[in-house]
């Protein structure tokens, strides 16, 4: 069972320790789809990731949080597509979330092409695909969190997906645990 | 006053004691209005919005510009204006413990 803060706090983490790909990502908190479904707040969600330049950047990564489960989408705007990880491989809720996360992403470049006078290619539409998990035969709910970061983990190390295991989960907690550990008291 | 504005190097509201006027928002866009000294701690605030929800104030998240605020943050200490918006989010838990 892991928070927002141990969500995101470790996708900071996972950045600092693969660095590489990282000027190609950009990182949404746990709380702007959250706001987007509850309210659909442009306004609200851009004060938050507009320092992360997400309009010019390959790879989006939108955490979901859905009642008592985490999901993660991979969004990336210029291919229109969205991935989106569920580790309880549910029928619809990808759908769902996907559609939301489309919607969402519509609206913030639409405010980035207007705050910064730039033109976007803003796809219309999007492709969405459930992102396709090796490991993940069954559904895994107890570790939704986790598996979030073992896919976030994969992307900045260049990888399409993971191919880690459920047997590896543990030892990918321990060094998440270092991971966050050690990242630093930057906001 | 100066007519040069390169003279002008002085905040907006030097009184520290001045109150200002924060909006506090959901995710779900409700409004709680609070009056509060440009000094004094928001934490106070924190406090009073979770008594007035019903809430532990632990498990409220409060963002100021998408950065969480800190214990000794003030009004003064983050350059905040009249009317500023202090997002409130709950905290978030996914998954389950054997």
């Amino acid at each position: 069972m892991l928070n927002e803060e141990i969500v995101y706090g470790g996708l900071c983490a996972l950045a600092s320790v693969y660095p590489t790909h990282v000027p190609e990502f950009a990182f949404f908190t746990t709380y702007d789809h959250t706001t987007w479904h509850d309210s659909r707040s442009v306004r609200s969600i851009w004060k938050r990731v507009r320092s992360t330049s997400f309009w010019a950047r390959h790879v989006i990564l939108v955490p979901i949080h859905d009642v008592n489960h985490w999901m993660l989408a991979i969004v990336r705007p210029q291919e229109a597509r969205i991935d989106i990880l569920d580790s309880l491989a549910d029928d619809k809720l990808w759908e769902e979330h996907a559609k939301h996360t489309a919607d969402m992403m519509t609206a913030l470049l639409h405010e980035a092409e207007a705050i910064h006078d730039i033109q976007l290619n803003i796809p219309t539409p999007w492709v969405a695909a459930p992102l396709e998990v090796d490991a993940l035969q069954t559904s895994n709910y107890r570790d939704c969190g986790v598996w979030v970061l073992v896919v976030a983990a994969a992307l900045l190390k260049g990888k399409q997906s993971t191919g880690l295991s459920d047997d590896e989960i543990p030892a990918f907690r321990r060094f998440l645990y270092h991971a966050i550990a050690t990242l630093g008291s930057s906001t | 006053m100066s007519d040069n504005e390169n003279d002008n190097v002085q905040p907006k509201n030097e009184d520290p004691a001045a109150p200002i006027n924060i909006k506090v928002v959901t995710s779900q866009g409700e409004e709680v209005f609070f009056k509060i000294k440009r000094n004094t701690k928001l934490s106070k605030l924190q406090g009073a919005y979770a008594s007035k929800v019903g809430k532990d104030v632990g498990s409220i998240r409060f963002l100021y510009d998408g950065n969480r605020l800190h214990e000794d943050d003030t009004p003064a200490t983050l350059d905040m204006e009249e009317g500023d918006t202090i997002d409130v989010m709950v905290e978030q838990v996914g998954g389950t413990v054997l």
